[in-house]
């Protein structure tokens, strides 16, 4: 099937990036915290890696110290290339806009997207 | 990057967060109040992010106070060297970055806010009572927007910031007349746990002194994620709130809720006052009615702010004989200090909630007079 055929769907960009990239989705089904959850130094999130994917999470719980967490995995270049995230919040943002990274609300249910950081239009790899 | 560079990066990262929240929409703040100074609480990626902002050349541009150490300013608390030496690096940056450091997580005690004013205050039991009692107007800003806003001169403008947005929306009865602190912080955590969010209008409410506002407000942000209550007759404008109000749920509480709330039990290793940190009427309160018995078994400790302690040093050096340990700009909810205790007994409803959590320690909540009671258990 030819790519423009796809079907799209689109996220609502909440902290737009540029750019359009295809990216592995790590999805988890519950509300993580960055601090305690997130280890900066592997990217891990939940045991799970997520540098450099596409998170899709219901909210973040937790520290307000979390924005710290995410930036420093950002400067060490192992955070998440975006996050999406059904209900985001002050934190949530505040963490995003520490880390420079974007933050979509929406889900997904894909295992690899390819996707607009700027519209949050997307489709399957 | 310079001052301008350093202005600009916050200007841009609370713009994105508002682009976010709040449409875009951002409001100029009077004030700013920090939270996340603690070594315990930020950790080293804290310390690294402050330490990078200050070098930039980045400075608040708008009066900025900061929260409680992981070290008191009279040297009580024993701590590791790592978390000395980081406290210190945190300090000096935050200095570089133009704020006062007060540690005091009541600001409001000298920062005189007008109501109707806007402002960006981190520290949960602090906006709370700025709203309330002063109807100041901040929402509960997460401690690293705090001090970009600072920079920034502007914070998102999110609901709390709107008329609409402080429209009640339940109306609480309070069929209960609290006495001490510790009743009127129990009501604050039932108020909290009933409705989660929103804005209550708590009317049949008199909170009898200013140790009961702060454990009210402190008591009510804890439990929840509400920080700001109208309260008839005392939070400024309340009759206009009132007229104002969309009630969507109604909720009374009760003298027997309160009493349920209430445990204070066992004998512990030592008493804890002053979350929020206690003023100068309490701190000299807690060291007469110990000087009125005798040096207490057990350690009696009292958190205040620096500004506090100065004018209290005399009695609160002498009070060290008396087990009375008074921790400048610190406090066992943010110190390390505190696990090497197995358990306390404390007045404060919000310290009851935290110092369980963080430090895995026992936590009775007694009345004050009870908890002095039991330094002699």
């Amino acid at each position: 099937m030819h790519s423009s055929a796809r079907p799209r769907a689109r996220l609502k960009p909440l902290i737009r990036g540029r750019g359009r990239v295809a990216a592995r989705v790590v999805r988890l089904g519950f509300p993580v915290s960055l601090l305690g959850d997130l280890d900066p130094e592997t990217g891990r999130l939940a045991g799970v890696d997520a540098a450099g994917s596409v998170v899709a999470l219901p909210y973040l719980r937790g520290s307000t110290v979390g924005p710290y967490v995410l930036w420093s995995a950002a400067v060490r270049g192992k955070a998440p290339l975006a996050i999406v995230a059904e209900r985001p919040d002050l934190l949530l943002a505040t963490a995003c806009a520490l880390a420079g990274i974007p933050l979509f609300q929406g889900s997904v249910t894909a295992e690899c997207i390819r996707i607009d950081l700027e519209t949050g239009e997307y489709e399957r790899c | 990057m310079g001052l301008r560079e350093a202005r600009e990066y916050a200007r841009e990262a609370v713009l994105k967060v508002a682009d976010a929240v709040s449409g875009g929409e951002v409001v100029p703040i009077d004030t700013a109040h920090v939270s996340g100074v603690s070594y315990l609480t930020i950790g080293d990626h804290g310390v690294e992010f402050l330490k990078r902002l200050a070098s930039l050349g980045a400075r608040v541009s708008v009066f900025t106070t900061a929260n409680p150490a992981a070290v008191d300013t009279g040297g009580v608390l024993e701590v590791d060297r790592r978390t000395a030496e980081a406290q210190r690096e945190i300090i000096a940056a935050l200095r570089a970055l133009g704020v006062s450091v007060v540690l005091s997580c009541a600001p409001y005690e000298f920062v005189l806010v007008r109501p109707r004013t806007a402002h960006a205050w981190a520290e949960s039991s602090a906006a709370a009572y700025i709203n309330t009692f002063k109807d100041a107007w901040t929402d509960k800003v997460p401690g690293p927007l705090a001090l970009l806003s600072a920079i920034a001169g502007f914070a998102p403008r999110t609901q709390l910031y709107t008329p609409e947005g402080r429209r009640p929306t339940a109306l609480v009865r309070v069929a209960f007349k609290p006495r001490d602190p510790l009743e009127a912080g129990i009501v604050g955590a039932l108020i909290g746990e009933r409705l989660g969010h929103g804005v209550p209008y708590v009317s049949g409410i008199r909170l009898p002194d200013e140790a009961s506002r702060r454990e009210f407000a402190a008591a009510l942000s804890t439990y929840s994620s509400i920080v700001f209550a109208v309260i008839e007759g005392a939070t400024p404008n309340w009759a206009e709130y009132a007229r104002a109000a969309d009630p969507g749920e109604r909720i009374e509480i009760e003298g027997s809720d309160v009493q349920r709330l209430l445990r204070c039990a066992g004998v512990p290793d030592a008493v804890y006052v002053g979350c929020p940190l206690a003023d100068v009427e309490t701190v000299l309160w807690v060291i007469n009615e110990v000087a009125r018995r005798g040096p207490a078994r057990r350690p009696v400790y009292v958190s205040t702010s620096p500004a506090a302690y100065k004018l209290v040093e005399r009695q609160a050096r002498a009070a060290l004989r008396l087990n009375v340990v008074i921790l400048a700009g610190s406090c066992l909810v943010v110190s390390p200090h505190a696990r090497r205790l197995k358990s306390i007994a404390t007045d404060s409803a919000k310290a009851a909630f935290y110092i369980s959590r963080l430090h895995g320690i026992r936590v009775s909540l007694c009345r004050r007079e009870d908890c002095i009671k039991l330094a002699y258990a």
